[in-house]
């Protein structure tokens, strides 16, 4: 069978993050201070759906040289028919270790988590891995964010890139009437907020000069 | 805590990034920051990033500062200097 080349962008990042309007404050967060950083999120949203969606986050997961796993929102989803926990994220931050363990110089995951030693309890085959600890904090993501990410020259300050997230935070409510969506989670939208987020980037460097 | 990794690919400008996003023309001018700039007839435009035209000349810096304003009330406005003599030249930029 012939092996498929998959190119990795080496500024890609795959989010992997709760789409729950409780989330939004984060995943703005996040959308913010990976673009700061200079890289590119990529999410899951705008992909099709059926059986052919996982060789799609299989695919996208390989074509992004980092992708950070946000577990902090571990909670039952009480919709009926059943009151079950909700796997797709531990199960995409699986595919993303097994990906890095079969190619580890193409790929590095990352585990954010709300809460200290939580992930101990909730996923304990990742003991020995630490997570990113950011306490539900928008600061904490972009703390976080930059301990992980450093670049040698025009590594952005915490405050920076907070200025980048009330940009793209205030600028979501038109976004979001532009688009005629009704929730950040659409791939539209997630395209617009990273552009927005780049282009408070560009405003705050002009008018530092 | 994970060890950190450090990043050399060079940070994307605004129009590169517009082009990995795909996003059209038309989107990128309702998004992102506006300028307000001195032409060199004496008269201001009112211009998005990467737009060839001006959206809108008007004769005063603070009516095109409206209009912009009026555009997009929630963008991040960028105004050309046009006193030096701050030891600044024209091409540095200032918030309205």
């Amino acid at each position: 069978m012939a092996r498929r080349v998959v190119h990795v962008a080496q500024d890609a990042v795959f989010l992997n993050v709760p789409y729950d309007h409780r989330f939004r404050t984060l995943y703005l967060a996040y959308i913010a201070g990976l673009v700061h950083l200079g890289l590119e999120p990529r999410v899951t949203l705008g992909l099709p759906s059926g059986t052919r969606r996982l060789d799609k986050i299989a695919g996208l997961i390989a074509s992004c040289r980092y992708s950070i796993h946000d577990l902090s929102y571990v909670r039952l989803d009480r919709n009926p028919p059943y009151a079950t926990p909700r796997f797709n994220m531990p199960f995409e931050l699986g595919l993303a270790v097994e990906w890095q363990r079969l190619n580890p110089p193409r790929h590095t995951w990352f585990v954010f988590e709300g809460k200290p030693y939580r992930i101990l309890k909730s996923l304990s085959d990742l003991n020995g891995s630490d997570p990113q600890i950011h306490a539900g904090k928008v600061s904490g993501v972009l703390r976080e964010l930059r301990n992980i990410f450093r670049r040698t020259r025009n590594q952005p300050t915490v405050p920076e890139m907070m200025s980048t997230f009330q940009t793209i935070s205030r600028r979501s409510g038109s976004i979001l009437a532009a688009a005629g969506a009704t929730d950040l989670f659409e791939a539209r939208v997630f395209e617009d907020l990273c552009y927005e987020a780049r282009g408070a980037v560009e405003s705050a460097a002009l008018l530092k000069k | 805590m994970a060890r950190p990794v450090k990043i050399t690919t060079p940070i994307p400008t605004l129009e590169e990034f517009g082009n990995r996003l795909g996003l059209s023309k038309a989107r990128r001018r309702s998004l992102g920051p506006i300028f307000v700039e001195r032409r060199t007839d004496g008269d201001y435009a009112v211009r998005r990033p990467g737009a060839e035209r001006a959206s809108i000349v008007v004769a005063t810096q603070r009516e095109a500062v409206e209009r912009a304003r009026q555009i997009s009330p929630q963008s991040t406005i960028l105004v050309e200097r046009v006193r030096s003599n701050s030891g600044k030249g024209r091409d540095q930029w200032r918030k309205p």
